[in-house]
């Protein structure tokens, strides 16, 4: 720094507050320091400047979500770095595996690198080890499900309303026998989503038909066992990606795509692409990042108050597949569909 | 810019306080050096009450290559699948070390490229791993120079000799064009991405066929539609077509089911595309594998770390036809 301001012609304290952005100096000044340090290629040392700054902050995020490389996942930390980049905060993004060990270890790691804030796709339904750093000034969003355990800030999707919306959606196409499969309601997400597929059918007056711990490769058979029901179901609901990529290969495997009506909870690439094309309730993983991000930095800030829990919400996206009516194909149920509704 | 209001975050000095005992004996007890239990006991107490937390940047100072444990990773965007894949490829071997990876997007642009290497380099990371957008990267030598291993992913540096691991684009693209050509088709259409690209270029290059047949530049969905659409209405238009990318392939899909002819011209695309095997026919790909484009970057990253000076080294990834029935479709 010294012979940065050799060269710029500046006192040591004006070199500082260049590289620093604060307390901001006269734009000449700053022009000057520039130049010296792209002379001598000067590169502030960031450890250093932190430990010196007088409040402590780094300009780093921590974010943990369950696989940098899942779609949504990785549109929730566009979002966030959207919203960080306009500060020139950077960010610090693993995966948890939906491991618990795994998603504490990395938090510790990422704390251990001195971040300032911390934004969490939990797996853990215990964060209580996060309540001193909270004290200390971490700033703490939990995105996609919230926090169980300690008092904080979320960021959610409307899980119950889409799936309701999505299942009285298939009601008005004349379906009375409509099938959830989904994963088992152990995540907030697949509880809140079954409870929305719940919601319309008893409102509909309508029997549940409940396949509700299918993993993803199940899902083939759960798909054919349901189809081969004595009274078979003539609409699915899916509530989650993974399931609804498997039901949609198990309907074109039967060759039964055009006869079954299929939602999806979260939308799917190539769905659109698809024949018939995919309906499916859509979240907006972008506008959870930077929800997220933007909750985070009114935290850093200084904002106190009690925890909010911000809901997007999922809009139903009509492609082709959910407005099958019950009957078409089925000879039986095109009888049952010319009753009054 | 603001910077926030001030942390409360605990120090060393706090622990040493509570604890009653010396600064040097809470660092002994935070870096694992053996002390009397009973102070240890303290020293404990006084972390678990505070809140205190070592930080890792500081011990990496004191250790004898200064290491952060942390690598810098600049892609096209972090929400594009094929490049989120290369993170999580860098991240599966960087956990393995205890390495925490700091990722931004360069939305293609060359400054903001620059912006977050010299970012990522400030925050004291060990090693950059960077998808370039621009066109010169010696500003990069600084940072090389102060110790940051460099490594360039899916498209070679510019300007400087460093690292890099890329799919084999010219290979995939030929053997593509010999697919084609045993299923008996002799006119062939290419239709490409933006051409300043690295990868665009490479895979025009494996083409190598009728100039006549090539249109590039189609840096939309739509645009490779109408250009699909338009070699396909020509007269002697192409009996199969080569779509440089995903998007592109995308497009010329949706030129192919609005002629109707997707099951009668052929189409194999550069690029797999998720629910590519649920079409009617399914999708005939050239394959990447940017889960191994990531391992090897960081695996270079280490090398280099690690003392490693050869040569700049340049790692090809084999790329992997996937016949699903569009590419195999025979000319009428």
């Amino acid at each position: 720094m010294k012979d940065v301001a050799a060269v710029a012609g500046v006192s040591l304290s004006t070199v500082s507050r260049v590289v620093n952005g604060f307390p901001p100096v006269a734009p000449e000044l700053a022009a000057k320091v520039e130049r010296a340090v792209q002379v001598l290629g000067y590169r502030h040392n960031h450890t250093a400047g932190t430990l010196r700054r007088a409040n402590g902050r780094s300009r780093t995020l921590g974010l943990v979500i369950e696989d940098v490389s899942n779609p949504f996942m990785s549109a929730v930390h566009r979002g966030i770095e959207e919203v960080a980049r306009t500060r020139g905060v950077i960010t610090f993004a693993s995966s948890s595996d939906e491991d618990p060990e795994l998603e504490h270890a990395l938090i510790e790691a990422v704390l251990a690198r001195r971040v300032d804030g911390l934004i969490i796709v939990p797996t853990a339904t215990d964060h209580t080890y996060l309540l001193r750093d909270v004290a200390n000034g971490l700033g703490l969003v939990f995105v996609d499900r919230p926090a169980q355990s300690i008092d904080a800030d979320s960021v959610l999707s409307d899980n119950v309303g889409g799936s309701q919306r999505a299942v009285e959606h298939l009601i008005a196409h004349g379906h009375r026998r409509i099938a959830y499969v989904g994963p088992p309601p152990i995540l907030f997400t697949s509880v809140e989503r079954l409870a929305g597929y719940r919601a319309a059918m008893h409102l509909g007056g309508e029997p549940e038909i409940v396949r509700h711990s299918v993993e993803p490769a199940e899902v083939g058979a759960a798909v054919r066992e349901l189809l081969a029901l004595p009274e078979p179901p003539t609409a699915l609901f899916t509530s989650q990606n993974l399931v609804t990529i498997e039901a949609v290969r198990a309907l074109h495997a039967l060759g039964r795509q055009h006869e079954i009506a299929h939602v999806g909870f979260d939308d799917i690439t190539l769905a659109a692409a698809l024949d018939p094309a995919l309906t499916v309730v859509a979240q907006d993983p972008l506008g959870l990042g930077r929800a997220a991000a933007e909750l985070l930095f009114s935290r850093i800030d200084g904002g106190h108050g009690p925890s909010r829990r911000v809901v997007l919400p999922t809009p139903l996206i009509e492609r082709g597949s959910g407005e099958i009516r019950s009957g078409d194909g089925d000879p039986n149920d095109a009888r049952r569909q010319s009753r009054p509704a | 810019m603001k910077s926030g209001a001030a942390t409360r975050r605990p120090t060393m000095k706090d622990v040493a306080a509570v604890a009653g005992v010396s600064l040097a004996t809470v660092s002994r007890v935070v870096n694992d050096v053996p002390v009397d239990p009973q102070l240890a006991g303290r020293v404990h107490d006084a972390v678990t009450r505070l809140g205190y937390r070592r930080d890792a940047a500081a011990a990496g100072l004191r250790r004898a290559n200064r290491s952060s444990r942390s690598l810098g990773l600049i892609l096209d965007d972090v929400s594009n699948p094929f490049f989120s894949a290369v993170h999580r490829g860098i991240e599966d071997i960087a956990r393995e070390r205890g390495v925490l990876i700091f990722s931004g997007s360069s939305d293609d642009d060359a400054d903001l490229e620059r912006d977050l290497a010299l970012s990522f380099s400030a925050h004291g990371v060990d090693g950059l791993a960077v998808v370039p957008a621009g066109h010169d990267h010696r500003y990069l030598e600084r940072e090389r120079a102060a110790g940051v291993a460099l490594v360039f992913v899916d498209r070679p540096p510019q300007r400087i000799l460093a690292d890099a691991v890329l799919s084999d684009n010219v290979g995939g693209v030929r053997a593509a064009v010999a697919h084609l050509e045993a299923a008996g088709h002799r006119r062939i259409g290419f239709l490409g991405d933006r051409a300043r690209l690295f990868t665009a270029g490479e895979r025009l290059a494996g083409f190598g066929g009728d100039p006549a047949l090539v249109r590039m530049d189609l840096a939309s969905c739509e645009a490779a539609q109408q250009a699909a659409r338009e070699l396909l209405e020509a007269a002697d238009a192409p009996t199969a077509l080569i779509c440089g990318q995903n998007r592109v392939t995308i497009g010329a899909l949706h030129a192919l089911h609005a002629l109707g002819r997707q099951g009668t011209t052929a189409l194999v695309g550069f690029d797999d595309v998720a629910l590519g095997d649920f079409l009617s026919p399914g999708l005939t790909v050239i394959a990447q594998d940017p889960f191994a484009l990531g391992r090897h970057a960081a695996e270079l990253l280490f090398a280099r770390l690690e003392g490693d000076d050869s040569p700049p080294r340049r790692i090809v990834v084999p790329t992997r036809l996937i016949a699903r029935g569009s590419g195999e479709i025979r000319p009428a």
